[in-house]
């Protein structure tokens, strides 16, 4: 846990555009809540690999949201269930239902709808107070902290140096 | 373009080059994976030779298959030469194996393997082997007679007994005869008693002592006379009560092979022997032997006649979800194979055929499963159809039906039954063969009707009279009905073979019977005839004392009757002598 911590705040210390770093954490929100193994997942992989996405946020914060899933997967299923069943999407569900794209997407499985449609809508606001809060903290915070003297007491510290080499 | 990461492109074109060759090459992924499912599904080795697969359409071949035989280690039950099928991609996207078109060409059976086709786990469970092992010991009726040297020497006779004890009662009657005869009179005493009753006779002509003497002689003798023939009277009664009873006896021993026979046929049920129900006893054990087959054979493809598929719950695990399921358009079970063509080579002949909208569940596809199978090109027969339907598309009153068709197959050297009391063989025969089956509701029911026409019979060296009924035999039919479930069938068979063979049976067993008997009569007569004769020759030796005696009576009788007379004689010529000489007197006196 200590270690993640640690990983997260080097990752946010690090010279990486706050957007690549957000973008991670929203890509890991999705592939996080949604089931892994799903068709979405790929595009998800594809824009990960093939943009300057940061992937050690995405690592990161795909552990959180994957363990953070098992919790919400209740709610998720309860949207994904309203929505597929809602009276006036049946016709475009029937018709999804009967495309073989869709049903190799799995659409119709209430925690793939509900876990999608719930990430979807919060990816850009996500990405949006994700990038402002990163750029706060690096002018902010972390400013603060490196003229501290407790900081830089810790950075001159051996104890410290040792268990962050440990933790490398 | 800072954006862009280069590295991260390259690894994806990398892996799609990777899933492209593993699907070129997915032949021979899939080869093993697919003997393996089939090797699970068949209880023993299924080997392929070859998996291709083509994309553009989307087509996989399977070249020589061979399925081996979970019972014969070398032998596998099915080869096949090529599997075709052209594959929906969209369908198996959705984990569904729909084939549009699919063929099967030559299908060969029972062909040598080069290898063990046993999996270790059928090894194991070789020694429980299910019960279609067919029995060639056939429990033929016993319709022959038996050999009446065998019955002779086993069967007690009554016959026997009764000459004993006939003869035992004459030796005693003989013994007890000769005991009352010694003081019967013999010649010495009735000589003696003529001499005494001629001296009377003499002695009365005498003077008057002398004539006196002589009526007191016979009055002594008249006495002697009467106790000896009250003797005689009471031998004869004995002799006579003996007499009757060693000649009741005697008829009893004469009437007693009769009662032998009677006793030896109702033994051996001689009355009670026919030919019912040899069609079911020569037949029965084929018919069951196919039973076997048809059990064996259903208990592998039952599991796939049960709709697994629509006995599927809903799954609704919480962290999975829920699938929810939209009417589709066009509703297509996991597995749905449109048509399959199929060519087999098999010893029989060549046959070809087409099996239609084989699926899993066909409440979805609506339609029932039908197929179809004709020799084209036979050998010994002029056709041979199978057809089937299997319809579940109403779950609930689903059935298979199943009708199997032969015409004039020409039979040679057909064994019936290796039984040693009747080895029989159908030498030659045209056969037709009918059978129409329904398995609904796990019951199953059917009849199977069989004509057999220009039937030639051979029964070996046997001689028996089943054996030699069944030469007249040219043309029979056979007829089973069968009902119940697969695990408990009850078969029903008939025919007019029990007919024709009960007349001819018939015929033949009368004709034996009358035989055995007279030989039975013969032969007891025979046996009993010396005994019969030895006594009769011992009554006949009684019958002369009893004569004597009777000779002996009446001599005495007549002695007896001569001497009352004599004395009757004398008395009254004393009493006119008494009677002249009182009158002379008076005479004399009074001058009469």
């Amino acid at each position: 846990m200590i270690t993640q911590i640690i990983k997260f705040l080097r990752v946010l210390a690090s010279e990486a555009e706050p957007v690549q770093i957000s973008m991670g954490i929203a890509l890991a929100m999705v592939a996080g809540f949604t089931p892994l193994f799903s068709l979405h997942n790929v595009l998800v992989i594809f824009v990960l690999l093939a943009f300057r996405i940061n992937l050690a946020a995405f690592l990161l914060a795909l552990a959180f949201f994957t363990g953070l899933a098992y919790l919400l997967d209740p709610v998720f299923h309860n949207v994904g269930l309203f929505i597929l069943q809602y009276a006036e999407m049946q016709a475009t569900w029937t018709n999804m239902y009967n495309s073989i794209f869709w049903r190799v997407a799995h659409f119709n499985n209430t925690i793939v709808m509900g876990s999608l449609v719930a990430t979807l809508l919060a990816f850009i606001p996500m990405v949006l107070i994700l990038n402002f809060l990163i750029k706060r903290y690096r002018t902010h915070i972390l400013v603060y902290l490196n003229n501290s003297k407790i900081v830089s007491w810790l950075q001159s510290s051996k104890l410290v140096t040792r268990f962050t080499s440990m933790v490398e | 373009m800072k954006s862009i990461r280069w590295g991260g492109l390259i690894a994806i074109v990398v892996m799609l080059l990777l899933l492209t060759t593993t699907l070129l090459f997915a032949g021979r992924f899939i080869k093993p994976l697919i003997e393996s499912g089939l090797t699970d599904m068949n209880g023993a080795k299924v080997d392929i030779e070859e998996v291709k697969i083509s994309y553009t359409p989307f087509m996989i071949e399977i070249n020589n298959i061979q399925i081996a035989d979970p019972e014969q280690a070398m032998v596998n039950t099915a080869q096949i030469d090529k599997v075709k099928f052209a594959l929906s991609l969209g369908h198996m996207l959705l984990g569904k194996l729909v084939i549009d078109e699919a063929s099967i060409t030559d299908i060969q059976v029972n062909t040598a393997r080069h290898k063990s086709g046993l999996i270790e786990k059928i090894a194991k469970e070789d020694s429980s082997k299910d019960d279609s092992e067919g029995n060639d010991n056939i429990t033929m009726p016993e319709i022959d007679l038996p050999d009446i040297e065998d019955v002779l020497a086993v069967e007690p006779l009554i016959s026997d007994k009764l000459i004993s004890e006939l003869e035992d009662d004459l030796s005693k009657t003989d013994k007890k005869w000769q005991e009352i005869s010694k003081v019967l009179p013999n010649k010495a005493m009735t000589d003696k008693y003529e001499a005494r009753f001629k001296k009377i006779q003499n002695d009365v002509k005498g003077n008057t002592s002398q004539k006196l003497a002589a009526i007191k002689d016979a009055k002594q003798l008249s006495d002697d006379l009467k106790a000896e023939v009250e003797r005689i009277k009471q031998a004869k009664q004995q002799f006579g009560a003996d007499l009757d009873r060693l000649s009741e006896e005697l008829k009893a021993a004469k009437d007693a092979p009769a009662l032998d026979i009677a006793r030896i046929k109702n033994k051996y049920k001689l009355d009670n022997l026919n030919a019912e129900n040899i069609s079911q006893i020569l037949f029965g054990d084929q018919v069951s032997g196919y039973t076997a087959l048809a059990r064996k054979w259903y208990k592998r493809i039952a599991p796939y006649l049960d709709n697994k598929e629509a006995k599927k719950s809903p799954e609704i695990e919480r962290s999975k979800g829920v699938d929810i399921v939209f009417n589709e358009l066009n509703p297509m079970p996991d597995l749905y194979v449109r048509k399959t063509m199929i060519t087999a080579n098999l010893p029989r002949g060549q046959f070809e055929g087409i099996v239609t909208a084989m699926s899993s569940n066909q409440a979805i596809n609506k339609e029932p499963m039908r197929l179809r199978l004709r020799g084209v090109s036979l050998v010994n027969k002029e056709s041979e159809e199978i057809s089937g339907e299997f319809n579940y598309v109403e779950k609930t009153n689903g059935f298979s039906r199943f009708k199997y068709m032969i015409v004039k197959s020409k039979i040679d050297d057909f064994v019936v039954s290796r039984s040693s009391k009747l080895p029989l063989t159908m030498k030659r025969a045209l056969m037709d063969f009918n059978l129409d089956a329904k398995l609904q509701h796990g019951s199953l029911q059917g009849t199977a009707k069989i004509q057999f026409n220009h039937v030639s019979f051979d029964s070996g060296s046997s001689s028996s009279l089943l054996a030699s009924s069944f030469k007249g035999v040219k043309a029979f039919n056979l007829d089973g009905h069968f009902s119940g479930s697969m695990s408990d069938l009850s078969i029903k068979l008939s025919s007019d073979l029990d007919n024709q063979l009960g007349k001819e049976l018939k015929n033949k067993l009368n004709q034996k019977k009358l035989e055995f008997e007279n030989e039975l009569k013969i032969r007891i007569n025979e046996k009993l005839k010396q005994s019969i004769a030895r006594i009769e020759s011992r009554k006949e030796k009684l019958d002369v004392i009893k004569n004597k005696v009777d000779g002996n009576e009446k001599q005495l009788q007549q002695r007896l009757a001569a001497l009352r007379d004599t004395i009757n004689a004398e008395q009254d010529l004393k009493k006119k002598e008494t009677t002249d000489k009182l009158k002379d007197k008076l005479k004399s006196k009074f001058g009469l």
